[in-house]
This record gives structure tokens, C-alpha cells and sequence, in this order.
């Protein structure tokens, strides 16, 4: 259990379903391997797939919306903690955290692709790990 | 619709690629409201609070929610086989064969740069779901905080502060 964690902090993709799925590669192959994957997504999506049948069928567009505001400004104070937690658990130093506002003003600012801006940050943060080896061996 | 079909499961691959441990309503925010405008802003602030307050993964049912606003049921299935195919065969490879990656610093340092974006991309979608005029009004600006303290402090299930943040806004 402790390395399929170890794993899915350091491969990309949905960390439960990683998880469940190495767990389950690791009884069972790759057949194990599947049926853990969809024995833990198909209750979660049978609940998304009866949201959405009625969402889209019976309340988007009507006024019922208007009385979600609540539910969004909740959700968008679950949503920060979400990113303050991702961000205290990357987060070494405290200068580090200009980091992750430089990236939020390129998205707020500057309007970047939120895809280019994560992959410029992984690009940069292994062109310094290459650089930083190099310094070492010379 | 197959050209639409296509291009859903070809970018919600590329949003499983790219998501280290989180950071996906960004993602989705991007690809469904800004790019293709298949969702409304308010539909994917619906289904995010939907996919937090029950169990199982949180943000990617909003996958299969685009595919089925496009598509109905196929759209629905071609958007979560998109989004949860990569994470099932990586678990797999990672198993067999890429146990050196655990101690391989060029990858934790791409996870690194990776994982100080995602909490920036993330706050400004939370920003971008608010409802409108949030700054001049109090009453939502202070559910959306208190959402924000009764986690980040108190490690509160997200379930029951949707369920009061709804509640209060229906008063």
C-alpha cells in the first residue's frame, strides 16, 4: 500500500484510482489491476451519471441556478483550501509561494493556457534539477 | 459529433497527464468554459460542489459530465474513460517497471515545478467560480471564507460545508 502512495504522488492522473488500480496489479495483473479501477469509478460515475441526466435535463437554465450562489461561494472557499493544501505540501521555503503567485498572475494577467503554464513549471523545475546535477559533476 | 468525441477524449487524456495529485477543476475550467464553452461556468461549479460532497474521485466526474452534455451517454463514458485510462495503465507500468523513478530527482524535481503551479492555476478558478460581485457582497464573500477556514483550519468535510454554504444561500 505504502508504494503504490509512493507512486501516485510521483505519476500523474486521478491518485485514488492509481492506487486502487496498483493494489489490485499487484494481486491480481493486469486483470486486477482493471477490476479494482472500475469497482472504484463506476459507483462514484452511476452517481455523476444520475447528477447529470437531471442537471442538464431539469435545471440548467431555470431559475433554480440563481439559488446555487450560496453552493458556489462555498465551493469556491473548498476549491482555495484544495489549492493551499496542494501548495503547503510542494511548498519547501517560504519564498516558494512566489512561485505558485507568479503562476496564478500568468493565469490572471498575462490570460496563459492553465496547461502551458503547469508544463512550463515542470520544464523549468527539471532544466534546473539538469543544471544543478552538471554543477555537481564538474 | 465523432470530431467532438475525439477531441474530448484526446484532451482529457491530456488532463490526466498533467494532473499531479490535483489540480484538475483548473483543467476543466480551461478546456470546457474557456476553450470550447461546451459548460457554463455555473454548470461546472454545480458539478464540482456535485463530485466534493460525495464519495469517490472529486473533480474528474466532470469529465464524463461534459461528455454528456455534449454527447448524452456516449459522451458520458468517452469523458471518463478519458480521464481515468491514463492513471489505470500507469499504475500498472509503474509497478513493473518504473520502480528507479521513485528515486529519480529529474522527475521529482518536474513534479516539483508542477506541484507549485497547480495551487496558483487552482485559486484562480476557485476565483473565476465565485458567484458574480463577490467583492461587494458580503454575505457570499463570507460563506466563500468560511468555506475556506472551516477546511484549511479544521479539516471540515467539504460535504457538510457545501451543504450549510447551500443552505445559507437560500436564505
Amino acid at each position: 500500500m505504502q508504494g503504490a502512495l509512493a507512486y501516485a504522488q510521483i505519476i500523474p492522473g486521478a491518485t485514488q484510482v492509481q492506487i486502487v488500480s496498483n493494489v489490485g496489479y499487484r494481486l491480481k495483473g493486469a486483470k486486477g489491476a482493471v477490476l479494482a479501477a472500475i469497482c472504484y469509478v463506476v459507483p462514484a460515475l452511476s452517481l455523476f451519471l444520475v447528477f447529470s441526466i437531471l442537471y442538464v435535463h431539469y435545471v440548467q437554465g431555470s431559475q433554480a441556478v440563481s439559488h446555487l450562489y450560496g453552493i458556489s461561494a462555498a465551493l469556491g472557499g473548498v476549491i482555495l483550501a484544495n489549492a493551499y493544501r496542494i501548495g503547503k505540501s510542494h511548498v519547501t521555503h517560504p519564498l516558494m509561494w512566489l512561485l505558485v503567485v507568479a503562476a496564478a498572475m500568468a493565469k490572471l494577467w498575462l490570460g496563459l493556457n492553465t496547461v502551458l503554464i503547469v508544463l512550463l513549471f515542470g520544464v523549468v523545475g527539471l532544466g534546473l534539477s539538469y543544471v544543478k546535477a552538471r554543477g555537481q559533476k564538474s | 459529433m465523432i470530431g467532438h468525441l475525439v477531441y474530448l477524449f484526446c484532451n482529457m487524456v491530456l488532463i490526466s497527464l498533467i494532473t499531479f495529485a490535483a489540480g484538475a477543476p483548473a483543467y476543466f475550467y480551461q478546456f470546457g468554459v474557456l476553450q470550447t464553452h461546451w459548460i457554463a461556468k455555473g454548470d461546472l461549479s454545480s458539478v464540482l460542489a456535485f463530485g466534493y460532497a460525495t464519495p469517490g474521485p472529486a473533480a474528474n466526474g466532470a469529465a464524463a459530465f461534459i461528455g454528456y452534455r455534449i454527447a448524452g451517454l456516449t459522451g458520458f463514458v468517452i469523458g471518463a474513460i478519458g480521464i481515468f485510462i491514463v492513471p489505470l495503465l500507469l499504475s500498472m507500468i509503474a509497478a513493473k517497471y518504473l520502480n528507479e523513478l521513485l528515486d529519480n530527482v529529474h522527475a521529482k524535481r518536474f513534479v516539483k515545478g508542477v506541484g507549485l503551479a497547480a495551487p496558483g492555476v487552482v485559486a484562480t478558478t476557485a476565483i473565476s467560480l465565485l458567484p458574480p460581485h463577490i467583492t461587494s457582497n458580503v454575505y457570499y464573500a463570507g460563506i466563500a471564507i468560511g468555506a475556506f477556514v472551516a477546511i484549511a483550519k479544521w479539516k471540515v468535510n467539504p460535504f457538510f460545508v457545501l451543504v450549510v454554504g447551500g443552505v445559507l444561500g437560500v436564505l
